[in-house]
């Protein structure tokens, strides 16, 4: 017989040999479809007496990536959920109960279901470039095809906790060190010796690898410690992660059947959830990003510079000499490169400390880093990042020392953060090879970095920048010149916000509170100590000029500044800082002129989450960004908007927004202009209209 | 084939006394990021190079072939060779002298050369008796051989050898090099007064060199952890003459003239230089810094080391049929300032000349006004391994600045050698 997904060979010997080959496709996946006639297969089979040991592997460079997500995303009804469940739950257990040895091979990436149906056979072999994970509760949901149960039987409570709550992949090594495979091939011949022995029936009963430790460690000490740790760390806003902990919880003990009963009950909780459809969305758009800016370019930076060495510029050289590119680095004098030197151990402090790096390893990498006080060493420059002082004429002087001493071909980038990426154009002389890569600080934990191109520059140097960004491991959405760019732009309007609340009578304390309630990584008042009181009133001037009103700085900020209250670098802004603690600053108390008003918690997030919303709405009305859900992307990565949320334009959706426009509009009475509704925002309300098409 | 071999440029790092500054950076490390240098500065195509020599007197047991290691680690393509060359005092001479012979053999066209040492990281070493233990040892396989092993370690075998000291022994007649220059100073009647004054003017003119910025031109400001080395740090600043007397004699406690400041630091540093064909350099363009001549090596009594630069030099001049009169600069390395001393004198004696050259003529007179300009190794500090190239980098870059013709480059090698190199500006 003949299948679609999948393909059958029997051998002589008793070996069968099942390969998956998804059609039309370079991935595997466990589509609905696919499931439906694995298991006829399995029936097939199992019926035959004559096979000894099954061999199931895939045709593609990965066994199985998982599940089909857009599947998940699109069944919001329990009852469906369950009854599909039940049906990959009875395949399942076919797979497991074969009367022949069967053996599932490994290469690629295993993960979610793929790790799952791979736990249902007798032994698990791997390459050793095999990625394994359970990803699930990063998409809001937890493992469903039994994946709890198996795990849990087969590496133990405190490692199947491990996997499932941290979602994070181990390699073969690891695996094989947890029992999670039982053999790794590196190459053919082990493979074959390994299937040669299960033929022969001479492989060894397994012992478990769980240690003895964890075995002796009563589950529900497990349980309680794990359950106490998350809820701290996830303020509760991730369900999936108590749901899982439920999940092993109750399966202690319990029989297949009983298992498995539980884990699809909290499945179907958690798959027809908002948050998951939220994070489902957020992976959705993490993936369409990986692609939308190239078609099928490939990189061609392999020598790269860096003009300046300050906080960003030492942060840029760190992050491109650990991804191994040449990198030559303009310094304002040599007495910089202690700073620099310092800075650069101190980054990579971390992989010695972790011994993912050696001193040696960081001493041989860093001998593709070379530094000048001059403009000298960049005729072989394929890319040069300025990232000096933010003034437009020393930047374009700058430029002129870069054009005159790198080639025709180097692209050269600016990592202003405020200046217009076509203003800073205009002395360029190679105009199809400048744009704006701006980083964020700081560098080594900032995923995002908007790539701002000009009118004028070439497709090709655009291509090349997003493929190096992608390179060197960050996220880089393209974004229109505009002041602040997109995050800088956003962000600052819900600061502004903030502010103005603080002298309508809010308190410090209390905004933060409301903010961090809502699921902002970190409250306004404390963000601005972070960044720095100066930039953040040099920020939002520079922002005032080309938003008029709507951007203006509050009086009292500048009142703060003058009093040289700096935040955290100064130890003293709306905080003060005192080693590790931190509490309110007395000294903010004697600007606050409305100190005797209060402002409800929902009056305050509300004002500030909807001028977030409204500022946002205007940038995409204004193209900034060309789709709703990458604006959405971009800002939660820029800034740590609580993904749960799934973005502001995806919030603002699940209040409804008339509902939106109908409170930007009573806002108006603070503040005309500041709550001027973007005219998108309103045609879209009146038309019952949505920025998702759900 | 007789043109010469231009040098297109050259580079070096700070010296740094011993156990300070680069203590923690390895000798490849160092002269990596020197050559590395280099390699950018110079628009020349990194694959066009036929070969790197780096000399190197310490051989770091985590970087045999260093050449091989520093070529790699600056860039170079694994289809490039490289090895490392070993005279001693005088590998940093001999990485130069095996590049000529190669251009000038037309093996190949351009060669990165250049001398390192970080005398920092010169390991302590275990006596033979413990190496043989701890090697039982590892090869024991039960527990009471490994106890019978370990039951036999001593205290006393635990004292190290410092391998820095023993490298500055000569194994032939068993002295150490101080020994040997003692032994030159009642050879030349040298006193403590005549050593200590021309230590003295070796600080006092490195302190000014480096204040008029002369020698930062020849350096790249290396970091390390505290701090940017720019400069070389072994020169006292404002030295008097007490300064000196008051220091310990080392060698020969009761008759000797040398102290611990009036003798070459040991020190760390790295040198490299870019050299090539004189035809390819006008192919290319190029504008090279200067030219080597010719070079000579010559060998003496390993007692008598310290007067290699006086043999080599006589050598040399016969062979390029050139005098003293012709060279406009010397750079004659001050591993002693007794030895500078002692070379001076027998350039200029008679007696010493009848004795010793076959054609009985002296040299001539040194005039001190082209002497070490700048200071020496006394100040400076000596790298073995880089001194050699250091003095050849130094003294084109000094013809260049001060717009003379020729300079010689000389220096005397542990073991009884000396080594000599003709530079020429044009």
């Amino acid at each position: 017989m003949s299948w679609t997904y999948f393909k059958l060979k029997h051998n002589d010997n008793g070996l069968s040999e099942l390969v998956f080959d998804y059609p039309k496709s370079s991935i595997n996946k466990l589509s609905f479809e696919a499931l439906e006639e694995l298991k006829l297969v399995i029936d097939e089979i199992d019926k035959s007496s004559d096979i000894k040991v099954l061999t199931f592997s895939s045709a593609k460079k990965d066994f199985i990536v998982g599940a089909d997500v857009k599947e998940i995303k699109g069944i919001s009804n329990k009852e469906e959920i369950k009854s599909l469940l039940e049906q990959i739950h009875i395949l399942f257990a076919k797979i497991e109960d074969l009367k022949c040895k069967s053996i599932a091979i490994l290469d690629g990436f295993v993960l979610g279901g793929g790790l799952e149906i791979a736990l249902c056979f007798d032994y698990r072999i791997a390459s050793s470039n095999t990625t394994l994970g359970f990803p699930e509760t990063k998409l809001g949901i937890i493992p469903g095809f039994g994946g709890t149960y198996r795990a849990n039987k087969l590496l133990g409570l405190q490692q199947a906790l491990t996997m499932i709550l941290t979602a994070k992949n181990v390699d073969s090594k690891k695996a094989y060190r947890t029992g999670l495979v039982d053999k790794i091939y590196s190459s053919e011949k082990i493979k074959k010796e390994f299937i040669d022995e299960v033929l022969a029936n001479k492989i060894k009963t397994k012992t478990s690898k769980i240690p003895l430790i964890q075995k002796l460690t009563p589950s529900v000490i497990v349980i309680k410690k794990t359950r106490e740790n998350i809820l701290k760390k996830t303020k509760n806003q991730y369900p999936a992660l108590i749901s899982a902990i439920d999940v092993l919880a109750k399966i202690q003990n319990k029989d297949r059947d009983k298992a498995i009963e539980i884990e699809t009950e909290y499945f179907c909780d958690v798959a027809t959830s908002d948050i998951s459809k939220n994070l489902i969305e957020i992976f959705l758009s993490s993936q369409e990003l990986k692609t939308k800016y190239t078609s099928k370019a490939k990189l061609t930076i392999e020598n790269t510079a860096v003009i300046g060495s300050g906080i960003m510029g030492s942060g840029i050289i760190w992050l491109i000499n650990r991804n191994d590119f040449y990198i030559r680095v303009k310094l304002l004098a040599y007495k910089e490169l202690e700073n620099l030197h310092k800075n650069i151990k101190k980054l990579y402090a971390f992989y010695v400390k972790t011994r993912k790096l050696s001193l040696k390893d960081i001493s041989f990498k860093m001998d593709r880093l070379s530094y000048s006080d001059k403009y000298d060493g960049l005729q072989k420059s394929d890319l040069v990042i300025e990232a000096i002082f933010e003034d437009i004429n020393i930047k374009q002087e700058s430029f002129e020392q870069i054009e005159l001493n790198s080639s025709k071909s180097t692209i050269i980038a600016s990592n202003t953060s405020s200046i217009s990426i076509n203003k800073l154009a205009t002395t360029i002389k190679n105009k199809k090879n400048f744009l704006g890569i701006h980083f964020f600080n700081p560098v080594q934990r900032m995923p995002l970095v908007e790539i701002i191109p000009t009118k004028d520059t070439s497709k090709k140097s655009i291509e090349q920048a997003v493929l190096f960004v992608q390179k060197i491991n960050k996220t880089p959405v393209i974004v229109k010149d505009c002041a602040g760019f997109l995050i800088n732009r956003l962000l600052m309007s819900f600061l502004v916000e903030a502010i103005f609340l603080l002298e309508e009578g809010g308190s410090v304390e209390q905004i933060d509170k409301v903010l961090l309630k809502f699921g902002m990584p970190m409250g306004a008042f404390r963000l601005l100590d972070e960044v720095g009181i100066d930039i953040g009133y040099h920020v939002v001037n520079i922002l005032a000029e080309d938003y008029g009103e709507r951007m203006k700085a509050p009086k009292i900020i500048k009142e703060i500044f003058d009093a040289k209250l700096l935040g955290k670098k100064s130890k003293k802004g709306f905080y003060v800082y005192n080693g590790k603690e931190e509490s309110y600053n007395q000294e903010i108390d004697k600007f606050l002129k409305n100190k005797d008003k209060s402002l409800s918690d929902k009056y305050i997030e509300e004002r500030a989450v909807f001028a977030l919303i409204n500022e946002a709405s205007k940038a995409l009305e204004e193209e900034v960004v060309d789709k709703a859900n990458i604006l959405d992307f971009a800002f939660i990565l820029g800034t740590g908007f609580p993904p749960f949320r799934g973005g502001v334009l995806r919030y603002a959706d699940s209040l409804g927004l008339d509902y939106v426009v109908g409170k930007l509009k009573e806002f108006q009475g603070v503040n005309k202009q500041r709550f001027e509704v973007s005219k998108l925002l309103e045609d879209m309300a009146k038309d019952k209209k949505r920025f998702y098409d759900y | 084939m007789n043109e010469r071999v231009a040098i297109i440029d050259g580079l070096r790092s700070p010296i740094s006394k011993a156990n300070g500054r680069f203590k923690d950076i390895t000798a490849d490390t160092l002269s990596s990021l020197i050559t590395k240098e280099l390699l950018i500065r110079n628009d020349i195509d990194k694959d066009l190079y036929d070969e790197v020599i780096i000399g190197n007197a310490s051989n770091p047991a985590s970087a045999q072939n260093i050449a091989r290691v520093i070529a790699i680690r600056s860039g170079f393509s694994h289809s490039i060779s490289a090895y490392t060359v070993h005279r001693n005092c005088a590998a940093g001479m001999q990485s130069i002298s095996s590049g000529v012979d190669g251009i000038k053999l037309g093996r190949g066209d351009i060669y990165m050369v250049g001398g390192v040492e970080n005398m920092s990281q010169i390991p302590f070493l275990f006596k033979d008796k413990l190496k043989d233990i701890l090697t039982s040892l590892s090869y024991a396989r039960d527990v009471k051989t490994k106890l019978s092993a370990i039951s036999k370690i001593r205290l006393s075998m635990l004292k190290p050898i410092i391998g820095v000291f023993s490298g500055l022994k000569d194994p032939l007649i068993n002295m150490m090099m101080g020994n040997t220059v003692e032994g030159l100073a009642r050879e030349f009647n040298i006193t403590r007064k005549q050593t200590d004054d021309y230590a003295l003017k070796s600080h006092n003119k490195a302190q000014q060199s480096t204040k008029d910025k002369i020698l930062q031109n020849e350096i790249l400001p290396i970091a390390y952890d505290g701090g940017v080395a720019f400069d070389d740090d072994g020169i006292i600043d404002d030295l008097k003459i007490e300064g000196l007397q008051k220091s310990r004699l080392v060698f020969d406690r009761e008759n000797g003239v040398i102290t611990a400041k009036n003798a070459s630091q040991l020190s760390d540093g790295a040198c490299s230089l870019i050299l090539m064909s004189e035809s390819k350099a006008k192919e290319m363009g190029l504008k090279p810094l200067g030219y080597v001549l010719d070079y000579e090596y010559a060998g003496l009594e390993p007692e008598r080391m310290g007067l290699g630069p006086t043999y080599a030099t006589k050598k040399l001049l016969n062979r390029t049929k050139l005098t003293l009169k012709d060279i406009d600069l010397i750079e004659l390395n001050e591993a002693f300032a007794t030895q500078v001393l002692a070379n001076q004198i027998a350039f200029n004696s008679k007696k010493f000349a009848k004795k010793h050259f076959e054609d009985g003529e002296v040299i001539g007179e040194i005039d001190e006004s082209i002497l070490n300009i700048n200071g020496g190794a006394v100040a400076l500090g000596h790298p073995i391994g880089m001194s050699g190239s250091r003095i050849v980098l130094h003294a084109i870059k000094e013809l260049r600045r001060l717009g003379k013709k020729r300079a010689l480059a000389t220096l005397c090698i542990g073991g009884g050698q000396g080594g000599a190199m003709i530079l020429e500006s044009e």
